[in-house]
């Protein structure tokens, strides 16, 4: 063991770290980006799906159906060499990036909010409708904050994936962090060291990401008692959704 | 005409709901007068309930009209294909809700917003009223349940009776000229049971129009100006608690009879 790993030179991957860094900048920024896309698609699709209108509902449903049918990386190729050539547009590599991961999740979280619509009790709706509340408000104040919670937990999974998904976009020349170390890979020729590194970073992130979505999660399910309380941490990422209860009667 | 017209709140003229083939309510007609206690009571499946929700159209009726407050409505058009041309009726029915309290068997309560917030929600968003004023408004209805001090607990932390004492305050909130009970006591505990047939009792001497769903015979029998049998989706006998004493139909008789000594 000790011959075989004391050839490893861990020191251009120091070396390089401001363009790692930059490459890790690419990703988040891609990666949330499209999150924050695919949610306000998967709703549109969702929103589709369980609409009144039956054309409307069709149309959500084949939708959704195609955009799950599709293979990220096909999808990337098809709109980034193949539509310059056919078509004579070409994307840029970033916005092709986001446009693909967000049309694609999207569906994905169609289908997860779908199920968090199906899983609010029925009378919910019933009550607020007794109370005479507009469909708006039903929408927006007593059905969308519970699918929230119920959801929250799956649309952080694809969460996780599109930040790993984002690796894919090096096929079509994102600078995001496995291009570059592909690149210092090659050019150190030291794949070992720069590949190790890019696969601890993405771990290092899921792991970060997954502990501050379990704090949105808690954030979400307050109103549970069963439910450990939030406690105040100024930390960047740990305090995501950190805020003392409700404020006590005036 | 014009007597029942001015005298009745509520009218139901030849309702009938069905789900698919199964009709859940023959063609019924039926009237409330203002201030009027109707109690409702039947075996299980017999269409008590459906009747309930036909009246403020949670569960829309297949046919017939409702005349609420002198008010004419008929059952909703269903736009499978434009649902926006629906707006303006379902506009009009959001309204009738609004003016119809209705408390749940299994409670309904919102678990993501404090007691407080789910009775000033709807004071907020159908009387208009302001923020401050709606909160003042719920505390007021809180206060009147018993539930002021749990104002800022949430559900979750409440004991069925208490969920159900916040659902009355909701109703009551919006100042109903109709409240409807759908088996408020079925889902509690035996000992929280007289606490919610007490709020109702109270209600009903204060004057409000009342009809109520209840498997409760001694409420029904103390409380209600007029009660109603209901067997397989139609009004089998109706008459005043003291014509309930010795029911004419002879399934009211059986149905007693279980139930008394059941």
């Amino acid at each position: 063991m000790t011959t075989l790993f004391a050839a490893l030179d861990f020191g251009p991957v120091w070396e390089m770290r401001s363009e790692l860094l930059k490459g890790i900048g690419n990703m988040a920024l891609i990666a949330v980006v499209s999150f924050a896309l695919a949610i306000v698609g998967g709703l549109l699709l969702a929103g589709m799906r369980q609409s009144r209108s039956r054309p409307i509902a069709w149309g959500g449903f084949l939708l959704i159906q195609f955009l799950r049918g599709i293979a990220l990386y096909v999808l990337l190729l098809w709109m980034f060499f193949g539509l310059a050539s056919a078509g004579g547009f070409q994307f840029q590599p970033i916005p092709a990036g986001i446009l693909a991961l967000s049309l694609l999740n999207s569906a994905y979280l169609a289908e997860i909010f779908r199920a968090g619509y199906e899983a609010v009790p029925t009378g919910q709706k019933e009550a607020a409708m007794a109370c005479g509340l507009p469909r708006r408000t039903w929408f927006f104040r007593i059905h969308l904050p519970q699918v929230t919670q119920i959801t929250l937990p799956a649309m952080g999974n694809v969460f996780v994936d599109i930040i790993k998904d984002t690796s894919i976009l090096s096929a079509i020349g994102v600078t995001e962090l496995l291009r570059e170390s592909q690149r210092w890979a090659q050019f150190y020729q030291l794949p070992f060291e720069f590949y190790t590194a890019a696969a601890l970073i993405y771990l290092a992130i899921v792991t970060l990401v997954t502990f501050g979505w379990r704090r949105l999660e808690r954030r979400a399910g307050r109103h549970l008692q069963t439910q450990a309380t939030v406690r105040r941490s100024r930390s960047l990422l740990f305090g995501i959704g950190a805020r003392s209860e409700t404020a006590p009667a005036p | 005409m014009s007597a029942t017209t001015t005298s009745s709140l509520l009218e139901l003229q030849q309702v009938t709901k069905q789900f698919g083939t199964t009709t859940v309510l023959q063609p019924t007609d039926l009237q409330v007068r203002r201030g009027e206690v109707v109690c409702v009571i039947g075996p299980s499946g017999s269409g008590k309930s459906t009747l309930l929700r036909c009246v403020n159209f949670i569960a829309p009726p297949s046919t017939g009209t409702i005349v609420f407050d002198g008010a004419e409505y008929k059952p909703p058009t269903d736009h499978r294909w434009v649902p926006a041309l629906g707006m303006s009726e379902e506009k009009r029915l959001t309204r009738l809700r609004s003016e119809i309290g209705m408390v749940f068997q299994q409670f309904n309560v919102f678990p993501h917003l404090t007691v407080r917030e789910n009775v000033a929600l709807g004071c907020r968003k159908t009387c208009g009223l302001s923020r401050a004023q709606a909160n003042e408004r719920a505390l007021a209805e809180l206060t009147r349940v018993g539930m002021a001090e749990k104002a800022d607990a949430y559900p979750e932390r409440l004991s069925g009776g208490q969920k159900q004492r916040v659902a009355i305050a909701r109703a009551l909130a919006l100042d109903p000229k109709l409240m409807l009970f759908d088996e408020a006591t079925s889902a509690l505990d035996p000992e929280l049971v007289n606490g919610i047939l007490a709020i109702m009792r109270e209600l009903a001497e204060g004057g409000m129009t009342m009809m109520v769903v209840t498997h409760e015979m001694r409420f029904a029998m103390e409380v209600a100006d007029r009660v109603i049998f209901m067997d397989r989706g139609a009004i089998v006998e109706e008459g005043t608690p003291e014509q309930f004493k010795a029911p004419q139909h002879e399934r009211t008789q059986t149905f007693l009879r279980s139930i008394n000594h059941g």
